[in-house]
């Protein structure tokens, strides 16, 4: 009854955090790589000892990416 | 009244405009509306040219002008769908670290920095996060107002055409 899922919830019935569907990981590796950049030029510049990690929500697939997804789709 | 520390006032400051940022991505999002009324309007507008058009005397200067402005006004339309599309177009949100992540970093500051500079070094963390989030947000919500301010530009400029072809119908019908 997945598809009755599908068309009576507003939200499927999946994990809020990945995983990433792979057709979209291409899509969504240069922001990956963008924002892990940003994080490590701030903390240079503050003297962090750990990076931010921020969190990435995506409104094309309704999905959340944490800092280690974002990590492995960099790699990929 | 002590004044804040310079790193209270960063921290502050970035909080406050990534949350103004934040809330300009939502006045963004309903300021397509605008358009997007205009357009239909067009449309519905291009329909009523079309039915008073004589195609079968295209080779009289009215005619010939009325068709070449409604064909532009179309093209130009088609266009401002197209910025309307790209204003919500494979948005990413930027959001400030979990709890679980903050409580690693917090740890990690603890046996690196000692007990003292964790607080200090928690909301250096913070004030880098939501400087980061605030970056992203603006860049994403300049493109998307960029897209949206098109589309009225563009919208506009099709109803200028429409408008134009309309003035000439008359002498169309005359004919």
């Amino acid at each position: 009854m997945a598809w009755l899922d599908r068309i009576f919830t507003r939200r499927r019935r999946q994990r809020c955090f990945g995983p990433v569907p792979s057709w979209a990981r291409f899509r969504l590796r240069p922001a990956c790589r963008q924002l892990s950049e940003q994080e490590h030029r701030m903390q240079e510049l503050l003297g962090l000892v750990v990076p931010p990690r921020l969190t990435m929500a995506d409104e094309e697939l309704a999905i959340l990416i944490e800092p280690a997804e974002r990590r492995a789709i960099e790699k990929e | 009244m002590p004044l804040p520390s310079t790193r209270e006032l960063r921290h502050e400051h970035f909080r406050q405009i990534y949350m103004s940022e934040r809330s300009r991505r939502e006045s963004i999002r309903s300021s397509i509306g605008t358009p997007v009324s205009a357009i239909s309007f067009s449309v519905f507008a291009l329909g009523n040219l079309l039915v008073q058009f004589d195609a079968s005397r295209l080779g009289e200067p009215a005619a010939m002008a009325i068709a070449v402005l409604a064909t532009t006004s179309v093209v130009v339309l088609l266009a401002a769908v197209h910025q309307v599309f790209m204003v919500e177009w494979l948005f990413v949100h930027h959001e400030a670290p979990r709890l679980p992540d903050l409580m690693e970093a917090e740890e990690r500051m603890r046996a690196v920095m000692g007990e003292d500079e964790v607080a200090a070094g928690m909301m250096d963390l913070m004030t880098a996060s939501y400087s980061i989030a605030f970056e992203q947000h603006l860049w994403g919500n300049t493109v998307s107002a960029r897209s949206r301010t098109w589309a009225l530009r563009l919208v506009l400029l099709s109803l200028t055409f429409l408008a134009a072809a309309f003035l000439l119908l008359p002498f169309h019908l005359m004919g």
